[in-house]
């Protein structure tokens, strides 16, 4: 959709306590402050870009899918029930746009090559990791999406478990499943890294 | 926002959230906040109170409408205990912002119990029951008549709805739409049920009752597309 360059400062997840509550950030933008949309978008795009690469594994398309969320979010603010909490509102609809994109990219036609077969891409082998952050950013792009999603939004988006079960559309215990499940299976991944 | 309470990888330096490039930004700003104006929609109290006129109009005109009305106490009394059911279902699973509304499980329950419940009840509270066979040698064109009445009533009821929740939640839309489908089927069969006289079970269960299954399931499938952002 849009080029991309360099990056503005991303916002902490987990706002500070002298930042002004997203929902009366919300309430202001509907209420047609422009300040208010700035310092609402400083405090969740970073999040909302975390979630959608996490989802994507691609930051270009995850970008792209940031601007059609936000597009999605500035068409429906007149219908944004007041009081429900905007980060989980926020995340629903870029998952949303996430699995429609997803499902619109399988109807689309490729091109095959002459022998009849789809070009893919051999996907890039990992290099060894270097450090625990780098293990641990690729142990969780080795989890199922599932797992990791759940993990994303609890861990790195800070929702609680009943949030994120609302945004994935599970039940509480299905997410707690998944959350304990993908814990699991980074802690086997991160042993096997400190050992070596 | 919170974690599991005994999170082993607590101390891992977990990814910061990465900042969206300079341009991609300023597009989402320009977008965003260019001519920007109030743009407030109907308060959810405004589409509750909407809501339950909607309903209750649908249901009164079916009534009136039916020919016979149907005074009997315990008839009054299950239309207006019906009537109870949807408020509550209203105002607790749809009224409520998403994310502060009861739990996801207990929504799916109720789109999915209630119009067993409400078929259970209608069965039960018959003063007549005849076998299938003979219901089907008898006044067939009553039942059809009844079930078209509430189900095109109750289709408009769940149109309307619909229509006035839209884009309203990006989480749970398809259990939303249920519960819209469920509570205008209800209103559909207990103003059918209050204009019409009789009183056998299958006629009340095919010609009242079925109607809020088809449309809790129908409006499952609309809700998906027309209350999501």
């Amino acid at each position: 959709m849009v080029a991309r360059s360099k990056t503005i400062a991303p916002a902490k997840a987990g706002a500070a306590d002298d930042v002004e509550p997203l929902a009366i950030l919300m309430d202001r933008y509907i209420d047609g402050d422009a300040r208010a949309f700035e310092e609402l978008y400083r405090q969740v795009a970073p999040r909302l870009l975390g979630y959608l690469i996490r989802l994507t594994r691609d930051r270009a398309r995850a970008e792209d899918l940031l601007q059609v969320t936000f597009t999605k979010v500035h068409r429906a603010r007149s219908s944004y029930l007041r009081g429900a909490p905007p980060v989980p509102w926020l995340l629903a609809i870029a998952r949303r746009c996430f699995y429609d994109e997803r499902r619109s990219a399988r109807h689309r036609p490729e091109e095959l090559s002459f022998d009849g077969a789809v070009p893919e891409p051999k996907p890039e082998p990992a290099a060894p990791a270097t450090d625990v952050a780098e293990a641990l950013e690729q142990a969780l792009r080795s989890l199922p999406e599932s797992y990791r999603e759940a993990i994303e939004l609890t861990k790195v988006t800070g929702l609680s478990i009943a949030e994120a079960a609302d945004v994935v559309g599970a039940s509480e215990m299905a997410v707690k499943l998944r959350v304990h499940r993908g814990y699991k299976l980074l802690r086997e991944t991160l042993r096997r890294f400190s050992r070596s | 926002m919170s974690a599991p309470e005994d999170d082993p990888l607590a101390e891992l330096a977990w990814p910061e959230p990465p900042a969206p490039g300079q341009q991609v930004s300023d597009a989402i700003r320009r977008h965003c906040t260019e001519n920007l104006r109030p743009h407030r929609g109907l308060g959810r109290e405004l589409r509750a109170g909407i809501s339950v006129a909607a309903l209750g109009a649908v249901a009164l005109w079916l009534a009136a409408g039916m020919g016979t009305p149907h005074l009997a106490r315990a008839a009054l009394l299950g239309a207006f205990g019906w009537g109870l059911v949807a408020l509550a279902v209203l105002f607790t699973g749809l009224a409520r912002p998403p994310g502060r509304r009861i739990g996801r499980e207990r929504r799916i329950a109720m789109a999915a119990l209630l119009p067993l419940l409400f078929l259970a009840y209608l069965a039960l509270s018959a003063e007549a029951r005849l076998p299938l066979r003979e219901f089907f040698d008898g006044p067939v064109e009553l039942a059809a008549a009844c079930a078209l009445n509430a189900l095109l009533a109750g289709a408009a009821a769940t149109s309307a709805l619909l229509w006035l929740w839209r884009r309203t939640d990006p989480m749970s839309p398809a259990v939303s739409g249920a519960l819209i489908g469920l509570i205008a089927g209800i209103a559909g069969a207990v103003g059918v049920g209050a204009g019409c006289a009789a009183d056998e079970a299958w006629h009340l269960v095919a010609g009242h009752g079925l109607g809020v299954a088809v449309l809790a399931l129908a409006g499952s499938f609309v809700g998906r597309r027309w209350l999501a952002p």
